[in-house]
C-alpha cells in the first residue's frame, strides 16, 4: 500500500515536469524561473561591475563610460554615433525589459506576454494607426541619412547588450512572463515616439464630448459647457497682465436633448480614464530673466507630469563627443538623445500643450459592411488595407483585424455601419529622429527652439529654454492644423467634401511664443497658451486646469531675486489656487444656511473645519480631505443633468467653469434633479455637499483627529512597476501636494516624473532628481534609491564634467569595436 | 558516497547548462537504475544539495539573494524562506520521482537491478 502510494506521488512528481518545461495557464516555466543558475535568481547580482569592456559592432573608435557615486553613466565618445551606440548599451544594461515593455505596449503585441486578456489594449494602438505609423516612418528613413544611422546606432548599442547576454542575466521579469529579451530593431524608436504621442495627445473625447453631452442637454448648452477658451485667462504667452483675468460668462440653461447625437456618440474614441485623471496628466516649466533673480544668471526649472512607474519613465545620462556635443539630462529608454536637460550653454524642459490636433471625419464607403472605397468629391478612392494578426505566448494567431485607411488615416465603424476616418498629428511622420541632437548643439535659446521648430511635429510641447547669455524663452512647439474657416476642431467633419481637409499647419510666427518678456519670467503649467483674446483655436478648455499656472505665475510675480533654492521649494508648493477660490463658496454657503435657519451641526461642524486650513496640503494636514470630498460632492451635485441613462457622468466641465457658475446663484445647473419637491440654488448645494462630504468621511475614516483624515495618507500616491507588481512597487507616498497644486499628488501615480532646476551663470549648474532608480531590477540598491529625496521635494546635485579626468568614477565601462575576423 | 558527489556534479552541470528540468530528471532516473540502496532519496538529496549549493555560492559571492527571495515573494504573496524552499523543492521532487519510477521499472523488468531492496521505500 505504502508503495502504491510512492508510486502514484512520483509519477504526480514527474508530471511536475511538465509545468518546468512549458508552463501552465498564467505560470512560467517552473524551471526557468527556479533555476538558480540562469532563472530570476540571476536578478541577484546587482551590482555594477567595478571595470569591464564590451564589445558593439560598428563602432568607430573605443568610448569610455565613467559611473559616477549616483550611478549616471557618463559617456565620452568621438563621434555622435558612436556615443548615441554607448546610449543604447547602457540604457539595455539597466533597463532592457523597459525598452522590452514598451515596444510591446506602443506596437500593440502585448498578447505575446498576456494572451489574449490584453487583446483590448493592442487593438487600441492598432486601431489608432500607431504601429502602422511607426513603421511607416521607419520606412521613410534614407538608407545613407543621418537619421538612419542614428536609429541604427541606438539599435546596434541595444543589441550587442542583448547579444552578450547569457539567460542568468535576463531580467527577472523575463522568468515571471515566461519570455526571453527581443532584439531591438529601430523601428521601436518610433513605435515609442508614437506612444508618447498618443500619451500626450490623443483628444479623441474632444468630439465626444461635445456629442454625448449633446445628448443629454442639447447643443447649445454643450458648446457652452465646453468651450473652446477658459474662463480663467494666464497665458502661456504673457498678454501684459499682471495678475489672472476672469472671462467669466454666464451659462445656458439645460436644453433639449439632441436625439440624434446619441447615436453618433456611439462612433467616437474614448479616452482612458476621468476626466480628473486626465488632467492630472501635466506638467510644470519655468524660467527667469537675470533681472529678476538673486545671482544675476538665467535660472530654469521644469518638471513633467507623467504616469510615474518604477522603473522610471526617465534614464539621466551624459553625452560627451568634444566639439560636437556635450549634453546632461534624461533620456526616455528607447529615445536616442537627451530629452530634457541642459548643455553648456542651455537648459530646457517641456509641458505638454494638449492641442486639439485631432479630427474625426464621417465617411461614404462603397459597402458600410466591408467597405473597398470611400468617396470624396463624388469620386471612389480605394482604401488602404492592413492586416492585423495578434499572436499569443506561442506564436499562434489569437485575433485577425483589418484595418482601412482613408488619406486622412485609420478608419473606425459603429455599430449601426457608419464609418469615420481620422487626422491626426501624431500619425503624420514628420518626426525626425535627430531633432533632439540637433538642438543639443544650439548656443542660444532662439537657436534651441528653431531647431525643435524644424523637426518636431507631435506632440505639441511648450519648450521652456534659458541661456548663458541670459535670454529666457518659450514656444508652444508642434504642428497646429489649419482648419477650414466654417469648420469647428470639435465637430465631426464631413468627410466626402475635401475642402473640409486641414488646409497645412500654423506657420512658425503664430505659435505661441515669448523671447526676454519685460515681465521678467516665463512659465508654463499646460494652460491655454494664448490669450483667447487672439482669437485662435488650439483646442477646448477642459483638457487641463489654470490652477498651477495662476500659481507659479503668483509666486514669481511676488518675488524680483529668485533662487535655485526658491526655485526647488516651489516644485513642491503646498498651496493652492483651487482651494483658495473655492473654499470661501463653502463657508458663504453654510453662513447663508444659519442665517435662512436651515443650519445643523454637521454643517457648523464641517464649516469651522475647513475655514480652519490654511489651504495647504502637507502631509500632517486634516482638513484637505474634506475640502476634495466636498469638491467631489459639489460636482456630482451640480453637474447631476450629464450624468446618461448608464449612471455613468458622460463628462465634467472644467473646475474654471464651475468656478463662473458660482456668480449665477439661481442657475438652474445647481438644482438637484433627484429631488422634485425643491428647487436647490448654489448655496443649497454648496451646503448639501459640505455636510456630506463630512459624513462620508468619518463613516470612512473615522472621526477628526484620529489620523485617518492625514492628508498623507488619504492623498498618498504610488508608483507602479510596469507590470503591475506590488512587490516590485511603491505604495503609499506621502507627498507634499494635492490636486491643483504644482506637485498635484495623484493615487492614481501620476505625477512628476522628473524636477531639474538650472542656474545658467559662467558655468552651469543644475540639480535634479526622478522617482525612481537608475537600475531596472527591483532587487538592486539603485531601483528606486531616489524615491526619498523626491518624496521630500529635494534634489541632487547633477555633475558633469568635462572630462573623465574630473570625475571619480565608482565604475567604468570600455566599449570597443569588434575583433576582426 | 561516490554516488552521492557524482549526482551532485552532474546536477550542477546540468542546471550550469541551462537545463534545470532536464538534470534532476536524467540524474534521478540513472541513479534508479544504478543505486542499489533509496536511490529516491538519494537523488532527492542531491538535487537539493546542488541546487542549495549554488544559491550559497552565490550569497557568498555577493548576490543579494535574500533580497531577490523577499521580493519575488513579495510578487508571489509568499514570504522569503518559501522561495527558497519552492526552489529546492523543484529538482528535489523531479530527482526522487524520476529515480523511483526508474527505480521501480528496472526492477520488474530486470530484477537483478538495483540489488537489495532496502526496507521501507524501495519497491519490492
Amino acid at each position: 500500500m505504502r508503495n502504491t502510494l510512492l508510486t502514484v506521488a512520483a509519477i504526480l512528481g514527474l508530471a511536475l515536469a511538465w509545468p518546468g518545461v512549458r508552463g501552465l495557464g498564467p505560470v512560467p516555466p517552473l524551471g526557468r524561473l527556479l533555476d538558480p543558475v540562469n532563472g530570476a535568481w540571476g536578478a541577484a547580482r546587482v551590482d555594477l561591475p567595478g571595470d569591464i569592456e564590451g564589445r558593439i559592432p560598428n563602432l568607430t573608435a573605443p568610448v569610455d563610460v565613467r559611473y559616477d557615486r549616483r550611478g549616471v553613466p557618463h559617456i565620452f565618445a568621438t563621434t555622435e554615433a558612436d556615443a548615441i551606440r554607448a546610449l543604447g548599451y547602457v540604457v539595455a544594461r539597466e533597463r532592457l525589459f523597459q525598452l522590452d515593455a514598451q515596444t510591446h505596449a506602443a506596437s500593440g503585441r502585448l498578447t505575446e506576454w498576456a494572451g489574449s486578456i490584453a487583446i483590448e489594449a493592442d487593438r487600441e494602438m492598432r486601431r489608432l494607426g500607431l504601429p502602422a505609423s511607426a513603421e511607416e516612418l521607419e520606412r521613410s528613413l534614407n538608407t545613407n541619412s543621418r537619421q538612419r544611422a542614428i536609429v541604427d546606432a541606438y539599435a546596434d548599442g541595444v543589441n550587442a547588450w542583448i547579444d552578450h547576454l547569457r539567460p542568468r542575466d535576463w531580467p527577472i521579469e523575463y522568468g515571471l512572463l515566461g519570455s526571453r529579451p527581443e532584439r531591438w530593431s529601430p523601428v521601436n524608436t518610433m513605435h515609442l515616439f508614437a506612444r508618447m504621442g498618443w500619451t500626450l495627445a490623443f483628444g479623441g473625447s474632444t468630439e465626444r464630448t461635445r456629442v454625448e453631452v449633446a445628448a443629454l442637454v442639447g447643443d447649445s448648452a454643450a458648446t457652452a459647457l465646453f468651450p473652446p477658451h477658459t474662463a480663467i485667462v494666464e497665458p502661456i504667452q504673457p498678454n501684459g497682465q499682471s495678475t489672472s483675468r476672469f472671462d467669466f460668462t454666464k451659462l445656458p440653461p439645460p436644453g433639449t436633448p439632441n436625439g440624434a447625437a446619441k447615436t453618433v456618440a456611439t462612433l467616437l474614441p474614448r479616452q482612458a480614464g476621468d476626466d480628473d485623471v486626465r488632467r492630472s496628466f501635466a506638467s510644470n516649466n519655468w524660467a527667469v530673466a537675470p533681472q529678476r533673480s538673486a545671482g544675476g544668471n538665467a535660472l530654469l526649472a521644469g518638471d513633467p507630469h507623467l504616469d510615474m512607474s518604477l522603473p522610471s519613465l526617465w534614464y539621466e545620462v551624459h553625452l560627451v563627443v568634444p566639439g560636437v556635443m556635450d549634453v546632461y539630462g534624461v533620456t526616455i529608454p528607447g529615445a536616442p538623445a537627451i530629452i530634457i536637460g541642459f548643455t553648456r550653454d542651455v537648459a530646457w524642459s517641456f509641458t505638454n500643450t494638449g492641442a486639439d490636433v485631432l479630427d474625426l471625419y464621417a465617411e461614404t464607403v462603397d459597402d458600410p459592411g466591408s467597405p473597398r472605397r470611400y468617396q470624396v468629391d463624388g469620386e471612389w478612392k480605394d482604401l488602404r488595407v492592413r492586416i492585423e494578426t495578434y499572436r499569443g505566448k506561442r506564436g499562434e494567431a489569437v485575433a485577425v483585424d483589418t484595418l482601412r485607411f482613408t488619406h486622412r488615416g485609420p478608419m473606425s465603424r459603429s455599430r449601426d455601419g457608419r464609418w469615420l476616418s481620422m487626422r491626426w498629428t501624431v500619425l503624420q511622420p514628420e518626426l525626425s529622429q535627430t531633432v533632439f541632437l540637433d538642438a543639443a548643439r544650439a548656443k542660444t535659446a532662439r537657436e534651441f527652439l528653431d531647431s525643435m521648430a524644424v523637426g518636431f511635429g507631435a506632440p505639441a510641447q511648450n519648450m521652456i529654454v534659458a541661456d548663458r547669455q541670459g535670454t529666457i524663452a518659450i514656444r508652444s512647439t508642434g504642428h497646429f492644423p489649419i482648419r477650414p474657416a466654417w469648420t469647428v476642431g470639435s465637430a465631426i467633419q464631413d468627410g466626402s467634401r475635401s475642402v473640409n481637409d486641414w488646409e497645412g499647419y500654423w506657420p512658425l510666427d503664430r505659435y505661441p511664443q515669448s523671447f526676454n518678456p519685460p515681465q521678467g519670467f516665463l512659465a508654463s503649467a499646460n494652460q491655454e497658451p494664448l490669450d483667447p483674446k487672439e482669437n485662435m483655436y488650439l483646442g477646448v478648455d477642459t483638457d487641463f486646469e489654470p490652477w498651477r499656472a495662476m500659481r507659479i505665475n503668483r509666486l514669481l510675480r511676488s518675488d524680483s531675486a529668485v533662487t535655485p533654492e526658491t526655485m526647488r521649494l516651489w516644485q513642491t508648493d503646498p498651496g493652492s489656487e483651487r482651494a483658495a477660490a473655492f473654499v470661501p463658496w463653502f463657508i458663504n454657503a453654510a453662513r447663508i444656511a444659519r442665517a435662512r435657519g436651515h443650519t445643523s451641526a454637521p454643517l457648523d461642524s464641517a464649516a469651522a473645519w475647513l475655514e480652519a486650513w490654511d489651504r495647504r496640503y502637507v502631509p500632517d494636514d486634516e482638513h484637505a480631505v474634506l475640502f476634495e470630498a466636498a469638491m467631489r460632492q459639489l460636482v456630482a451635485r451640480t453637474w447631476d443633468e450629464l450624468v446618461a441613462g448608464s449612471g455613468r457622468r458622460v463628462a465634467t466641465p472644467s473646475s474654471a467653469l464651475l468656478l463662473g457658475l458660482m456668480r449665477d446663484s439661481t442657475s438652474p445647473w445647481w438644482d438637484d434633479r433627484r429631488t422634485t419637491d425643491v428647487a436647490e440654488d448654489r448655496d443649497a448645494i454648496l451646503s448639501a455637499s459640505l455636510v456630506a462630504a463630512h459624513d462620508s468621511l468619518v463613516r470612512r475614516y473615522g472621526g477628526r483627529g484620529d489620523g485617518g483624515w492625514r492628508w498623507g495618507k488619504v492623498g498618498a500616491t504610488r508608483i507602479m512597476h510596469l507590470l503591475g507588481i506590488d512587490a516590485f512597487s511603491e505604495l503609499g507616498i506621502a507627498v507634499q501636494g494635492g490636486p491643483g497644486t504644482l506637485n498635484p499628488s495623484s493615487v492614481t501615480g501620476h505625477g512628476p516624473s522628473w524636477r531639474m532646476v538650472v542656474e545658467l551663470g559662467d558655468s552651469i549648474r543644475a540639480w535634479g532628481t526622478y522617482p525612481g532608480g537608475q537600475s531596472g531590477n527591483p532587487v538592486s540598491p539603485r531601483y528606486k534609491d531616489r524615491l526619498p529625496l523626491w518624496r521630500e521635494g529635494r534634489l541632487d546635485t547633477l555633475f558633469a564634467p568635462r572630462d573623465t579626468a574630473s570625475l571619480h568614477s565608482t565604475a567604468r565601462l570600455r566599449l570597443i569595436p569588434p575583433k576582426s575576423p | 558516497m561516490t554516488s552521492m558527489l557524482l549526482a551532485i556534479a552532474a546536477m550542477l552541470a546540468g542546471t550550469w547548462i541551462g537545463a534545470p528540468t532536464v538534470t534532476p530528471l536524467l540524474v534521478g532516473a540513472l541513479m534508479g537504475l544504478m543505486v542499489r540502496e533509496n536511490p529516491a532519496r538519494r537523488a532527492a538529496l542531491a538535487g537539493m544539495l546542488s541546487w542549495a549549493a549554488i544559491l550559497l555560492f552565490a550569497t557568498f559571492r555577493g548576490d543579494a539573494t535574500g533580497a531577490l527571495a523577499g521580493t519575488l515573494g513579495g510578487a508571489m504573496g509568499a514570504p522569503s524562506w518559501a522561495i527558497v524552499v519552492v526552489t529546492l523543492l523543484y529538482p528535489t521532487i523531479l530527482a526522487a520521482s524520476a529515480a523511483w519510477l526508474s527505480h521501480l521499472v528496472a526492477r520488474r523488468l530486470i530484477p537483478s537491478v538495483g540489488g537489495r531492496p532496502a526496507r521501507g521505500i524501495t519497491p519490492t
